[in-house]
């Protein structure tokens, strides 16, 4: 497919001419042809407005053609800010500008250029206070969010599979072009693994669309070597998205993100071609000289008809030149030096000494038809000049070196007033700089400065330097201290991003921000997509002449990762959340469970279907009460603690005795941080002189390990301590039919050796054996009130034990239970749950656990703190409370009243189907006592008063549990 | 036709396995993977890439000053340093997890009971010190990746590179894959490129669940027992 801006071969050599695509752009449908940029069709189509800007809504066109502008953000289907000028078309796709209200072509707040004089920079921080009270969040704030963002968000987006990929390497080279190939292969050639990184889909950077590399077949054999070469990984439409620490580099290509380790890294990422600050500087038909290059060479686009170049550096001549042989009629190059810079071609008129002072685009901005040629007066224009038709302005006023990884490694950005142009300086020793971006700009200096650095990446993996490998002396930069004075009508742009005209940055210092980085923050140069890549010398150098500072003093803003912006999908990855399964796990799925996720575990919630859960809940806690029940425990935390001295160490860690705790009996266990605040309880089965089994908070027990081979390693304790949390499955067997179903159990296998009499086996007490033919550990122990064993058999035969207590209890009514049972269960009791009923302040004190804590002792963890802070007196207490008023909104985190002051919270309650009442367990003041009343702030808004009561509602003489 | 739940010991992953059409094996007192219904293709997978779930086999941990005396008074072969892994006669491996932390594994082909006895021995004794028991037999699944493609496997798993040629054979590195944490030790079998991994046996099912997904991308393949000792 052709049309009227399809230029011949040689022309294009991205694109294939013989087929078609076909898409959609504002809803019209275009077509463009295979290897076609959004950019490049549309302007092959004559359509050159992409989006708007996003302050002013102003008209804009391709900038640069290689993504490095916001000008060419557009929305392609569900997914906002693609580049136009990089993102192949394909058929069907649908496209549509950004930053307008109404459409592209008429958008409504285009209005807002003409006001923007009432819209200074810093306007906001003052303008949407007012005038009222509430004015913010009623009016301005819906404004501000409406506007906010680029692009439209959809919540329909399909899913992409992401994923990350970590990479070793010797050598990564950043930049296929000239010097990057040549580094790659300089590396490669001399034994270095090498990874070469391009972010354009094919290698050959410059190479492929300037002038002076076109005539020759450099590029073809450069480009052919390295491709053939077996040490050289080659990642195309990739980009290497900054530098961390020991030279950890992310690689983004598509929806992969390659984390890559390399030794030695060489940076060959050219340099960013600079606009020049004018009025109407972004109009559509204004671009690079690079970026109508690349339309031509690449893309075979005739950017325009009439052209003027504005230059100061013999690159623009070579667009010139390439203009005229595309058949674009080359108006004039208008030089900033006094001498021309180049060689223009014949009969193209050259201006020299002088600049662009203004453009005209129409009333609408819509594209640029004439520019006004001034001369340049140090630094400003003189008066008048002369006016030159023509629809393409192309730009080449200098460059900046493509900096940011090289700073964000170390280097720092010297400013050359002679040359107007930073240098890159102070690389650390496993950077490499090459070509452009170390100020090799001609095709035969890069190519050697990057064979250079890839033998000095190399030579530097064996620790020595490459003595013959001296950087190149560096190539003309081709700048030029461009006029930056303010337009009286303004529209001078120095960051197209946010719109900022060289008087927004003047008066960002005029209001005190002197310095760089406090004018960024303040006028948000440098903060839009295009990251300052060409805003941030222009506005260095104004910061520079508004303070009276060199520009080298002023430097640059910190140049953060990312390069550019990244998908938040590349960086989640893949979404594997890790999960945790019990051995019965199944078992309770095939049961009916509502299976429900505590940290990585998932536990059963109870069983059965969602719409009876009150009633199964009720059934679940009715079942333990009367008859027997089971419930998972394998997830509580269980560790080993063995060795001569583990009762020392337990003393030394715990809040109670341990060291005359029998073989055979259980103790709870109390645990305090060094703040005197509670962190974890569980009980310790002493199943040796020399061995604890220790129980922990299925939440707290990986904190808990940690911790007791922390102190371990402290106190150097003759003590080993295992984390054996996923080494036992746990079943707790509760009711007063735990027994009798036990010993049926026990009953079954010849092996089985386990007494569960009441006196053979009295409450906190151990025993190790079988149960049902399996090894067990069993504790006496109760949570639920009711004749309790937790049963502890190894994680493999966890299921099959489950089975046999399931297949023992038939007759019996044994029925599984959940959380939501469990936390009744233990509500009634009045047992406290760590991390629900305790914060990070709760000491033992006030939760009525005082007897938990040794006198005797002389040391542990937090003693002294629980000491000294029951000295300052309690400030609260968990009280329990009840009420018979089943419908009174009482629910956690409720706060306990002393008239308008909170006092206390509630951290548990439940209605109660044993009790008959609704229970639960609440701070209040220390004074608070069995027979006063509290105040509890209820969902509904209200205040409802509730008598204080023993916390131990079910069951307060401990009968049942020790039955 | 062997039925995972008929054992008293059973594999976490049995379900899953079945799922994906496995038939099962006794291997002493618990069933194992025997494999997917077509051994050959299985087979051929081993050298390209594939994956077995050990966690049916014998394996058994100590650990303590007095573990690597006791093991080797039991015929084990230590390896010299930590972070080390050495080939037992009988075909298993030990690795060295630390200075005293010590790993044993059988053979991987279902018919080497040595951690097994060295357990019933362990508890049988009462010779002190001998080590603690680390009861790695159930808190660490076993599993195993072999094939020339396993590297590209872990590049995308586990941020340390254990590529063959940084990562030698018998080496063990103590990493984080899986998002969790866990060993790996490559040890080829055969002259096939291997690595077996050990992770919380608790997340056995999730990580079966990562690897399908990962090994989808290779052509990957699961493979039981009887692949595997094609390469006896």
């Amino acid at each position: 497919m052709t049309s009227g801006n399809r230029l011949p071969e040689p022309f294009g050599t991205r694109i294939d001419r013989h087929g078609t695509v076909t898409f959609g752009f504002e809803g019209r449908t275009y077509c463009g042809v295979p290897g076609d940029t959004i950019a490049s069709a549309l302007m092959a189509n004559g359509r050159y407005v992409l989006s708007r800007s996003f302050k002013y809504h102003r008209p804009r066109g391709v900038l640069t053609m290689a993504a490095q502008d916001s000008n060419a953000l557009v929305q392609v289907g569900h997914e906002p800010n693609a580049f136009a000028d990089t993102r192949p078309i394909t058929d069907g796709m649908s496209v549509s500008g950004q930053n307008y209200v109404g459409s592209l072509d008429d958008d409504r707040y285009a209005i807002l250029g003409r006001l923007s004089r009432f819209l200074p920079v810093g306007f906001y921080y003052r303008t949407f206070w007012g005038p009222t009270k509430n004015t913010f969040v009623r009016f301005w704030e819906p404004m501000i969010r409406k506007a906010a963002g680029l692009g439209r968000i959809s919540l329909d987006t399909p899913h992409v599979r992401y994923d990350k990929v970590h990479r070793f390497c010797d050598v990564i080279v950043v930049g296929g072009g000239p010097a990057g190939l040549s580094a790659a292969l300089g590396a490669a050639n001399a034994g270095a693994e090498v990874m070469l990184v391009e972010e354009g889909p094919e290698l050959g950077g410059s190479l492929g669309y300037r002038r002076e590399a076109a005539d020759t077949g450099t590029a073809r054999s450069l480009i052919a070597d390295v491709c053939a070469h077996e040490n050289i990984a080659i990642h195309t439409d990739a980009t290497c998205n900054g530098w961390y620490g020991d030279n950890w580099l992310p690689v983004i290509q598509g929806a992969r993100l390659f984390k890559v380790r390399a030794k030695q890294v060489v940076v060959a990422a050219g340099r960013f071609e600079q606009p020049v600050v004018f009025r109407n500087n972004d109009l559509p038909g204004i671009m690079l000289g690079t970026a109508a290059q690349r339309l031509m060479r690449l893309y075979a686009v005739k950017p325009g008809k009439r052209a003027v170049v504005l230059t100061c550096n013999a690159e623009g001549y070579e667009v010139a030149a390439d203009l005229r042989d595309a058949g674009v009629d080359v108006a004039a190059i208008v030089d900033a030096n006094a001498r021309a810079s180049g060689e223009a071609p014949n009969g193209v008129r050259v201006v020299t000494g002088s600049g662009i002072s203004e453009a005209d685009g129409g009333a609408k901005n819509w594209h640029v038809g004439r520019v006004k040629v001034s001369a340049i007066d140090g630094q400003t224009y003189a008066p008048g000049g002369a006016w030159i038709d023509c629809d393409l302005v192309c730009v080449a006023g200098g460059y900046m070196p493509v900096y940011q990884l090289p700073l964000q490694a170390g280097a720092r950005l010297d400013y050359d007033d002679a040359t107007a142009a930073f240098r890159i300086r102070g690389v650390p020793a496993n950077m490499h700089l090459a070509g452009a971006a170390n100020g090799a700009t001609t095709l035969i200096d890069a190519m050697a400065d990057g064979a250079s650095a890839g033998r000095r990446a190399t030579a530097a993996l064996s620790g020595r330097a490459a003595g013959d490998d001296a950087p190149p002396a560096a190539s003309p930069p081709g700048n030029y201290d461009w006029p930056l004075t303010s337009h009286p009508d303004g529209k001078d742009f120095v960051d197209f991003d946010e719109d900022l005209q060289i008087r927004d940055i003047e008066n960002a210092i005029a209001e005190g921000y002197s310095e760089l980085e406090l004018v960024k923050r303040f006028s948000t140069v440098g903060m839009g997509p295009s990251q300052g890549r060409h805003a941030a010398l222009t506005t260095s150098r104004i910061v520079a002449r508004q303070t009276g500072r060199d520009v080298a003093t002023v430097g640059v803003t910190t140049a953060r990762p990312p390069f550019t912006a990244e998908n938040l999908g590349v960086l989640a990855g893949t979404q594997h959340t890790q999960y945790r399964r019990t051995p019965m796990h199944f078992r309770h799925v095939e049961a009916g469970a509502q299976m429900q996720p505590v940290g990585a575990w998932w536990r059963p919630s109870y069983y059965g279907a969602p719409a009876e859960r009150e009633r199964l809940i009720v059934e679940e806690v009715n079942a333990v009460r009367t008859g027997v029940g089971m419930l998972d425990v394998s997830t509580l935390g269980s560790l080993e603690v063995r060795g001569p001295e583990a009762a020392a160490f337990l003393n030394r860690l715990y809040t109670m005795t341990y060291d005359t705790l029998a073989v055979g009996r259980i103790r709870y266990l109390l645990l305090a941080n060094e703040m005197g605040s509670l962190i974890d309880d569980g009980v310790t089965y002493r199943m040796a002189d020399d061995h604890f089994y220790v129980t922990s908070t299925t939440g707290a027990v990986g904190a808990i390990y940690q911790l007791m081979l922390y102190m371990n390693a402290q106190w150097g304790m003759k003590v080993d301590v295992l984390n054996a949390t996923a080494v036992f499955a746990g079943i707790n067997v509760t009711g007063p039919m735990a027994r009798a179903l036990l010993e049926r159990a026990s009953d079954s296998r010849a092996s089985d050796d386990i007494d569960f009499g009441a006196e053979a086996f009295p409450y906190l007490h151990g025993r190790t054996g079988r149960v049902a033919g399996q090894p067990v550990r069993v504790m006496r122990i109760g949570f639920t009130g009711e004749l309790s064993y937790e049963v502890h058999v190894p994680y493999s035969r966890g299921e099959a034990l489950w089975d046999a207590l399931c297949a023992a209890g038939r007759d019996l009514g044994v029925r599984p239970y959940g959380l939501e049972a469990s936390r009744i269960l233990r509500l009634e009791k009045g047992h406290f749950i760590l991390g629900q009923d305790t914060d990070a302040m709760t000491t033992p004190d006030q939760i009525g656990m005082a007897w938990a804590v040794s006198k005797k002792k002389d040391d542990f963890l937090g003693k002294r703190s629980i000491e000294q802070r029951r000295k300052l007196g309690m400030d609260r207490k968990l009280v329990g409370f009840s009420t018979d008023d089943k419908t009174a909104a009482i629910a956690e985190s409720c706060l306990v009243l002393a008239g308008a002051t909170a006092t206390g919270f509630v951290t548990s309650t439940c209605w109660s189907p044993t009790v008959g009442k609704r229970i639960g367990l609440a701070y209040a003041p220390p004074g608070t006592d069995v027979g006063d009343s509290i105040s509890i702030r209820t969902r509904a808004g209200g205040t409802v008063s509730v008598p204080v009561v023993s916390p131990h509602f079910y069951d307060p003489e401990n009968r049942r549990q020790e039955l | 036709m062997i039925r995972p739940d008929a054992f008293d010991r059973r594999i976490p992953t049995y379900r899953t396995h079945a799922s994906l059409g496995a038939t099962f094996e006794a291997v002493g007192e618990i069933a194992a993977v025997s494999g997917y219904g077509d051994t050959a293709a299985e087979a051929a997978g081993l050298r390209s890439l594939a994956f077995a779930d050990l966690n049916a086999l014998p394996r058994c941990g100590f650990k303590n000053e007095a573990a690597p005396q006791w093991l080797t008074a039991k015929g084990v072969v230590i390896p010299d340093a930590a972070n080390r892994a050495a080939r037992q006669s009988a075909g298993g491996l030990c690795l060295r997890l630390g200075g005293t932390d010590m790993l044993v594994t059988s053979s991987p082909f279902g018919d080497d009971d040595g951690p097994n006895r060295l357990l019933a021995d362990w508890a049988a004794s009462d010779e002190k010190p001998r080590g603690w028991d680390a009861h790695r037999e159930e808190g660490f699944g076993w599993f195993v990746l072999t094939g020339e493609q396993a590297p590209e496997f872990w590049a995308r798993v586990c941020a340390v590179d254990l590529r063959p040629a940084t990562f030698a054979d018998l080496d063990v590195a103590q990493t984080r894959a899986f998002h969790m944490g866990g060993v790996v030790a490559r040890a080829d079998i055969a002259g096939v490129l291997a690595y077996h991994m050990f992770f919380d046996i608790a997340s056995s099912d999730f990580l079966i669940e990562v690897v399908g997904e990962t090994m989808a991308e290779f052509g990957g393949t699961f493979v039981g027992l009887s692949a595997l000792r094609t390469l006896r």
